[in-house]
């Protein structure tokens, strides 16, 4: 919505405003100053004309007739007279007289106005075509410009098509460049594909193998657990036999379980043959039935007979393990855990200990070393190959002098523990029936350690030569022979590499 | 209460469309429609084709005005308008009855300022944004031009009656820096828009912004302006010292329009600080676009160094999005505990805040939870609830028309019967109807008695005594025509002023008869009467040869200045005159007051025609008044000639007296066709029977060449009887409806050989066709009932001369100023004109 103005004082204002004449009426054109205005416009003599037309249109007998030389009363006075006296002739001629002046003048202020009219419509006209004119000179300095714009366009266009040209030509070299790398990539591409086919051959013959081992562990553990129930099954039965059969059948039952151990050799070479290499001795040949030994040289099978011999059950058995090594592979104890006797194993290498606490659970596996002092930490060196990691650098060294294809693989910081503690901890009670020590050239050392006058397992297991990669004679450590003997334990037998003593105190009665 | 409120907020070049403008329009359209009370008038001086009124729904308590000021809005521009201005709203609050007149923007520089006087009665209110300019006037106010424009917007604050201002803040600004007394500001506070809200941006939509802004990471966003007190740079710096980890997970992302050079210099910025890869500047974005920031930003910054209301706070939270901004202005106000607070004139306290807050999803997350809580403050729903309680509390002026007491007693000058002369009548009419409004006191010149008998509250004096009861009147009224009955009044106009009717347009030969024969021959008077029209010495020469003894002009120069001049205010009868007052002089208060007439009864015509010695079977045509020249009684005596063949029924009357200059020609020309049994004249009548002449007349002849600019009283007689006329289209005779009327051509337009022939036609064809006779006859009733009725015409008087009148704004001096602005261009000029016509 607007305001509410007057409608005629906005159209005076607009009009005032655009500088053109108000346009009251045709009447006000003649009659009011506002037309007279607009006389202005035409030219001044003429509007002096009309002037004095109009000044002296209406003459009457009783205008003054003005007499530059007569001036006097006398005169005035005659004229007056004669004007009276002629009166009712001349009043009339003067009425047409006037009439017709009227008429004229009328007339020519009306040919005045018309003239005025072509005159502000002229000049009305003249201003449009100058604004036409200078519109057109406009419209021609903007096509001139426009011109000059579009020479100077094309140039640019121009140099655009070049810069284009030169763009697409170096865009050609480009992309020749990028599809010679491509063939390049393409053919690389196509060996590596060759390459990748024959590693998924690869990779397929070994997943099948893998399939087969895992095949194989699941029978070993299936075989194992089915072992297992029938040990238990024999054993029961052994007891029985045991209760009932005299000394005489003794040799019977050992020959049952020699036969059953053959026949735990037959399924342990059946099933963990490729797990474990030849860690199974047999002599099926000989005797036709399986004896089995873990140990290096039959230390387990000689100690087996002087159980037998000192009439020890050797599934009730302990042992203590010092530098138990692999946990089945050359071990002189894992026999009787196939017994079911239980002990504990001490080796310094983590690696082993892992696979010593898979292996035989049943076993308490301590990863320490052993040293005469408590709570600090020692040096293990672990070398490449088995059994043969030590915490002795100049052992280590002494190794790889003579092996060269040994090196110490990794060397790590192991706690210590000594020997009491492990005794105080599991054998405080009584003393393992087997003491196995096999620390790669401390067993000096550790026999130091061992208090012998509290503390006597019934067979020692001792390593009595150095190391060597091939076979060695005659070269028996004289020094731990002296020690044992000191100590009341008599050799009962030597393999080559370890000495089995046995606890004189008890073997005597054997002797 | 009306309520009116300007535009310069909402369409103030310096406000449209940026905060100021979007606050007051958030604000005025939700307090209109939420106001069932008040009346709301948008008073628009800025934008022709803007309709606020789209987005009111309470339209009945609404009104929209568009008030033209030009397209650069030349009016508002120059102090030389500011009258005209003032005068365009005084009358605005004075025809809507505004109570309350709201200022939205106070400190829209490009215009003129309000003026106290402006607001008579009406109560001013304003809002306040911020005085940021003074409280940082070294740096804004450094040039003293623009200090002392500000200063003088400040000042003009201080007449309002209530300052509103969008914070506590800006209060406490106001009157620490510039003294304002606490009671006079009321906090209204600010609100989100409803626009800003949690939207679904679709990942299709949201990948789109992405792209055309660039922006790849997650991102903070800020949005402000180039103007330094945003500190912009400053969170770009403090953005690049954040702890590297975080800053890369983030992009700066800054939204607002900037100038080229103002690019510029944040690009400088970032470049220098190493994060120009990582700052984005979006430059303008769409309001959706600016919607799907705020929702899509992980942190929305506003480190300002001051603001009035820092709205960006407020949508940011609408958008569910954490905030920070500064310890500082109404910023910490507004941010309460929902926003992390640091200090903005420290990048590392920014840029550790921010880390801080984007170090931690929970962190975040609280924020946009506290932000969503604290915005329930700032609604407009309840924003506007307050602004219009605080409106109501407000206790307008009292109606100035319920105030006044007593009768108002007012002054008349004019001539009253014996006098001969229509004015006389005239007055005697209009005062016995004009005193049941007020007293009268009327002046008369010396040498009479008048007979006219009055109520008891019109009073008859001598001229003389009037100045010493000058004072005693609402207005004096002085009647004005072209003869020597009003000489005695001319002084009195040039002294006192009041309100002059003008009868006649043309005083011409008033005024060459006081001079000349009654001044005997004071060609010096004479010189004064006609200078005062023509000021510019055009008629000088004509003075000149009149004061030797030549004729003068006085149909060809119009001549009335010298008493126009004074006159407070004129009323003349008709349009034409007044637009011949308002050419010759803008400054003039004219209204139109239709000439009036009687309204009695129809008489019987056959009854009245046998009275006066005429047959029920003549058709009577007559011609009233002074039979001469520019009454065209010769060309109808040979119209009628023609006619009378035709319809020998048929006798033409002219009742009035035969002038001399065509006397012989009239009696030859009747004695020539032989008329001297059905013309007859009548010579000099007294109103009664000129009344009963009308009465038995069926067709009157009302023409006129050329026209002096006057009304005609016998026209409005013969129109209030119900008779048919015949009239020229000329002058005042045009504004005649043609439903009411027969017009035939101006003779000065078909020229006097034709006009015989066309009065015989028009007559012919009305005595053919009797029902469009009595149609007309109808019509002209009708007019004369609804226009000229001497009881509208009475009221409409007293009206005006009751009216307040402005001092004229609209002058000449300041049209030609006008015509010479530079800003005014020609398109402009016909709104302008419209506003200037509303101003006078």
């Amino acid at each position: 919505m607007s305001i509410q103005y007057d409608k005629l004082t906005k159209e005076v204002i607009e009009a005032k405003l655009r500088q053109v004449s108000v346009p009251v009426t045709r009447a006000d054109v003649q009659a009011a100053a506002v037309g007279a205005e607009e006389f202005q416009v035409a030219n001044a003599a003429m509007l002096d004309s009309l002037e004095r037309m109009n000044r002296t249109a209406v003459n009457r007998s009783y205008r003054e007739i003005p007499s530059p030389t007569l001036r006097t009363k006398f005169t005035k006075l005659f004229k007056r007279f004669m004007r009276r006296m002629t009166f009712w002739y001349v009043e009339p001629c003067m009425m047409q007289q006037t009439e017709f002046n009227s008429a004229n003048t009328s007339f020519a202020a009306e040919v005045n106005s018309e003239l005025n009219n072509v005159r502000l419509r002229l000049h009305t006209l003249d201003a449009y075509n100058a604004g036409q004119d200078s519109i057109m000179q406009g419209t021609a300095a903007r096509i001139d410009g426009l011109d000059a714009r579009g020479n100077a366009g094309e140039a640019r266009i121009a140099a655009l098509e070049a810069r284009c040209a030169a763009l697409s030509d170096a865009l050609d070299a480009a992309l020749d460049d990028t599809r010679r790398e491509i063939r390049q990539a393409a053919e690389t591409i196509h060996v590596q594909a060759g390459q990748i086919e024959s590693l998924e051959r690869r990779n397929a013959v070994l997943t099948e193998q893998h399939q087969q081992n895992f095949g194989y562990q699941k029978q070993f553990q299936e075989l194992e657990q089915e072992f297992h129930r029938l040990e238990q099954e024999h054993y029961q039965e052994m007891l029985r036999r045991t209760d009932t059969l005299d000394a005489l059948l003794h040799k019977d039952v050992t020959d049952t379980m020699t036969g059953m151990q053959g026949r735990i050799g037959k399924l342990e070479k059946l099933s963990y043959v490729s797990a474990v290499n030849g860690a199974v001795c047999l002599n099926e040949e000989e005797t036709g039935e399986f004896r089995v030994s873990f140990s290096q040289s039959g230390e387990d099978a000689i100690i087996r007979y002087i159980f037998s011999a000192l009439g020890v059950a050797p599934d009730l058995v302990r042992y203590l393990d010092l530098g138990a090594n692999h946990a089945v592979h050359l071990s002189n104890t894992y026999s009787f855990y196939l017994s079911g006797a239980r002990g504990v194993l001490l080796d310094a290498n983590p690696v082993l200990c892992q696979e010593l606490e898979q292996r035989r659970p049943g076993d308490v596996v301590i990863n320490r070393c052993l040293s005469d002092q408590k709570d600090t930490k020692l040096n293990f060196y672990i070398m490449n190959g088995d059994g043969l990691s030590t915490m002795d650098y100049d052992a280590a060294q002494d190794f790889i002098a003579k092996n060269p294809a040994l090196r110490i693989e990794k060397t790590i910081t192991i706690d210590s523990i000594t020997i009491d503690e492990i005794i105080r901890e599991h054998f405080a009670d009584k003393a393992p029936e087997i003491m196995n020590i096999d620390v790669e050239g401390m067993e000096m050392t550790i026999l130091n350690m061992i208090d012998f006058e509290h503390f006597r397992p019934l067979v020692i297991i001792c390593e009595m030569i150095d190391y060597h990669n091939s076979l060695t004679v005659g070269e028996k450590n004289g020094e731990i022979l002296d020690f044992m003997r000191r100590a009341g334990y008599e050799e009962f037998a030597f393999t080559g590499i370890n000495s089995i003593f046995i606890d004189q105190r008890r073997g005597g009665a054997v002797k | 209460m009306n309520i009116a409120f300007d535009a310069t907020a909402i369409l103030g070049p310096m406000s449209k469309n940026r905060g100021i403008g979007n606050y007051a329009l958030s604000q005025f359209t939700g307090m209109i429609n939420q106001d069932k009370n008040n009346h709301y008038f948008f008073m628009n001086m800025i934008e022709k084709d803007y309709c606020l009124g789209d987005l009111i729904t309470n339209k009945d308590h609404f009104t929209e005005d568009f008030i033209d000021t030009g397209k650069d809005h030349v009016l508002l521009r120059n102090p030389a308008y500011e009258k005209v201005i003032g005068n365009v709203i005084k009358r605005y609050l004075r025809e809507n009855d505004i109570d309350i007149f709201y200022i939205t923007s106070p400190f829209e520089s490009s215009y003129m300022l309000y003026q106290k006087e402006w607001f008579e009665n009406v109560r001013v209110v304003v809002t306040v944004y911020d005085i940021i300019p003074y409280v940082m006037k070294h740096h804004y106010l450094a040039d003293k031009t623009t200090y002392d424009w500000y200063m003088r917007c400040v000042d003009n604050l201080r007449w309002a009656d209530e300052l509103y201002v969008i914070s506590e803040s800006v209060k406490t600004d106001l009157i620490e820096y510039l003294h304002f007394p606490a009671e006079q500001i009321k906090v209204i506070w600010g609100a989100v828009d409803e626009k800003y809200g949690i939207v679904n941006v679709s990942e299709a939509d949201k990948k789109a912004l992405m792209k055309k802004f660039g922006v790849t990471k997650p991102f903070i966003m800020c949005t402000g302006g180039e103007d330094g007190r945003k500190n912009l740079d400053g969170l770009v710096r403090a953005y690049s010292l954040m702890p590297e980890p975080i800053r890369a997970k983030y992009q700066l992302v800054v939204v607002c329009k900037l100038s080229e050079n103002g690019l510029k210099a944040l690009r400088g910025a970032a470049k220098k600080a190493h994060v120009e890869d990582d700052v984005i500047f979006t430059n303008f974005v769409t309001d959706q676009e600016l919607i799907q920031f705020y929702n899509l930003a992980s942190l929305m910054a506003f480190p300002s160094k001051y603001e009035g209301f820092g709205l960006p706070i407020v949508e940011a939270w609408a958008c569910g999005t954490p905030v920070l901004t500064a310890n500082n202005s109404s910023l910490c106000q507004i941010g309460g505990d929902a926003a992390v607070l640091v200090d903005a004139d420290s990048d590392k306290s920014i840029a550790k805040g921010m880390a801080d807050m984007l170090a931690d999803e929970k962190i975040l997350a609280d924020y946009a939870q506290r932000g969503a809580k604290r915005l329930e403050l700032y609604r407009w729903k309840k924003i506007n609830d307050d602004i219009i309680a605080l409106l109501d509390q407000i206790r307008p002026y009292k109606r100035e028309t319920e105030s006044q007491t007593g009768r108002p007693r007012i002054a008349f000058f004019t001539p009253l019967p014996p006098i001969e002369s229509g004015i006389s009548d005239y007055s005697e009419d209009i005062i016995s109807e004009l005193c049941k409004y007020c007293d009268i006191d009327v002046f008369i010149d010396d040498g009479y008695k008048p007979t006219s008998v009055f109520p008891e509250n019109v009073a008859i004096y001598g001229y003389k005594e009037y100045p010493a009861r000058s004072s005693d009147y609402l207005d004096t009224v002085f009647q004005m025509g072209n003869s020597d009955f009003h000489f005695y009044m001319y002084d009195f106009i040039r002294k006192y002023h009041g309100t002059v009717v003008l009868h006649d347009y043309n005083l011409h030969g008033a005024f060459y008869y006081r001079a000349v024969t009654v001044g005997k021959k004071d060609y010096a008077l004479y010189r004064d009467f006609v200078r005062a029209d023509f000021p510019d010495g055009s008629k000088d020469s004509y003075i000149e040869s009149v004061s030797h003894g030549g004729g003068p002009d006085i149909f060809g120069i119009a001549l009335n200045s010298y008493l126009m001049d004074h006159a407070a205010r004129i009323i003349v009868h008709s349009e034409e005159a007044k637009r011949g007052l308002l050419a010759r002089n803008i400054a003039r208060h004219v209204e139109v007051i239709a000439s009036y007439a009687v309204i009695t009864p129809l008489a019987d015509r056959d009854a009245v025609k046998e009275a006066n010695g005429y047959k029920k079977e003549d058709v009577v045509l007559s011609a009233f008044g002074g039979i001469s020249r520019t009454k065209r009684a010769l060309p109808l005596l040979k119209a009628f000639a023609k006619l009378h063949e035709e319809f020998p029924q048929t006798k033409l009357l002219f009742a009035g007296k035969l002038a001399d200059d065509i006397k012989s020609e009239f009696k030859s020309l009747v004695r020539e066709y032989d008329l001297s049994e059905s013309v007859q004249v009548t010579g000099y009548i007294e109103i009664d029977k000129f009344k009963e002449y009308i009465d038995m007349t069926d067709i009157c002849l009302n023409l006129r060449y050329p026209s002096n600019g006057e009304t005609s009283g016998s026209l409005m007689r013969i129109l209030a009887k119900g008779r048919c006329v015949v009239v020229n289209d000329i002058g005042s005779f045009s504004e005649i409806p043609d439903r009411a009327c027969i017009k035939i051509e101006n003779v000065g337009k078909m020229g006097e050989e034709r006009e015989p022939d066309a009065i015989y036609e028009a007559l012919r064809t009305l005595l053919e066709d009797p029902d469009e006779q009595a149609r007309i006859e109808k019509a002209a009733r009708r007019f004369a009932e609804e226009h000229l009725d001497l009881r509208i015409v009475a009221k409409h008087y007293y009206d005006y001369l009751c009216m307040a009148c402005d001092a004229p704004a609209v002058t000449e001096e300041v049209l030609n100023t006008l015509r010479q602005d530079p800003n005014l261009s020609q398109a402009d000029i016909s709104g302008i004109a419209g506003t200037l016509a509303y101003a006078t």
